[in-house]
Order: C-alpha cells, then structure tokens, then sequence
C-alpha cells in the first residue's frame, strides 16, 4: 500500500545521506566504505571503453548512493562505467550510457546519465525490459562497442 | 524527493529524465510503494504530461499535502527565484 499522503523533503544527496546515517536509517560503515573506495579507486575518475573519462565527485558519489543497490554494493559504480556498450545523446547536452556485466550468474545492467563535461549525474540499475524499451525509442546513438567475433 | 521514513529504494527509471524510486523487495527488486522521484534537470523540466501518474499526495514539512505535478511546479517556481536571486547578487 502507497503511504498516504507522502511525507516529502527536497534536500541535497550529502545532507540526506548524513541526516539518513544521523538517524539510524543507513549504515556509518556503509557510508565510510563508499567513501573509502572512492577516495581508493573513484576519485580520478573511471575510464568507459570508448576512452573517456568519466568525473566523479564526493557530491556525485552521495547522489549516486541515495539508490541502496548502489551503497550495498558500491564496487557496481566502476563497473559500470567500465563496462558501458552504448551513450546516446539526451537532453540539454547530457548523454546517458547503457551498461552490462555479470556478477557470478547474474547479469546486470544499468543506465548511467552524464553531464557535459563527462560528469557523473546518475547511475541506476534497470531491467532488461527497461533497457528494450530505451533502446527502441532512446535518442540518437554516438557510440556504440564493436561486437566482438 | 524523498518520502520519510526512508525505505531501502531502488530506482526505476520512468524516462531519461524521470527516476521513481521504490522500496525494495527481498530480491532487491523496486517493486514496493514509491518512495520518491527525481527529476534531472528539474529547473528546466516543463513535460508535466510525462510524470508517472501516481495515486497518493505528496507533502514538504509545512506545507499541504499535493499532487505530485502540483507540488513540483510550486517548488520549481521556489528554487527558479532563488537561482535568479543567486544570480543577481553574484
């Protein structure tokens, strides 16, 4: 059951994860090993395949972790990124990149929104439905991965 | 925009532009109730049309509960004043 009325708040990433933690409602230790592997493997960046590199900063890291598949398992932002197959151009200069690896069994597959300047705005894991529908009707693609033989 | 109390959330992504965020299942699947929507580029975003339609009304502390159009053009309005006002003194 929806809750009834939503209790909103529009707050900044960092003031939501620090109130979040504050509150008992996300693990310090979680947060702490973000941070830490940002600082160990994020902070200069992540490479996509076409070459490029995408920015990430503290502040792109906290909006990042607001989705708690992303801050329980933190090590799915660099692959990601590394693994992206396709960026299509978006709006007001953004491109979004589509991703794919597997994880043991699992594949994954998520949608990755950059900003000029090859900032990292949002990464989000989707379904293979989602990503049909994207690619059926997403905008134009500027990059593509060879298949490999 | 988030609803309180927080939830473990998963993004579902509505469109480019458009992230709902729903709880988490045991499988880590968003299929549980809303609990909050993104909007990129929100200063900019005028495709009201395009907003999931959601059936529950959505409150900032101190204010009416609204729908969720209604509530993001008022604050859209609130956070375009405050960016002309930003701009004016910089």
């Amino acid at each position: 059951m929806e809750p009834e009325p939503g209790r909103g708040s529009a707050e900044p990433p960092r003031e939501r994860i620090e109130r979040l933690v504050a509150e008992g409602q996300m693990p310090r230790a979680a947060v702490e090993q973000v941070e830490r592997l940002w600082q160990e493997r994020l902070r200069h960046g992540v490479t996509m395949p076409n070459g490029e590199l995408v920015r990430i900063t503290l502040d792109d890291l906290y909006h990042v972790i607001v989705d708690s598949r992303i801050w329980r398992h933190p090590e799915r932002i660099e692959r990601a990124i590394a693994h992206v197959f396709e960026i299509r151009r978006s709006h007001s200069g953004r491109r979004q990149a589509f991703s794919r690896w597997t994880k043991g069994t699992k594949a994954l597959l998520a949608s990755i929104i950059l900003e000029p300047g090859n900032r990292l705005w949002s990464l989000h894991l989707i379904d293979a439905k989602r990503m049909r529908r994207y690619t059926r009707r997403g905008g134009e693609i500027i990059w593509r991965q060879s298949e490999r033989p | 925009m988030f609803v309180e109390p927080a939830l473990p959330s998963g993004a579902v992504v509505h469109d480019e532009d458009l992230i709902l965020y729903r709880a988490l299942d045991r499988n880590e699947e968003p299929t549980g109730p809303v609990t909050g929507i993104e909007v990129i580029g929100f200063l900019e975003f005028d495709r009201w049309d395009s907003l999931p339609k959601l059936d529950l009304l959505w409150q900032l502390p101190g204010q009416e509960p609204l729908p969720l159009d209604e509530l993001l053009r008022r604050l859209q309005r609130e956070l375009r004043q405050q960016a002309r006002q930003i701009a004016s003194t910089a």
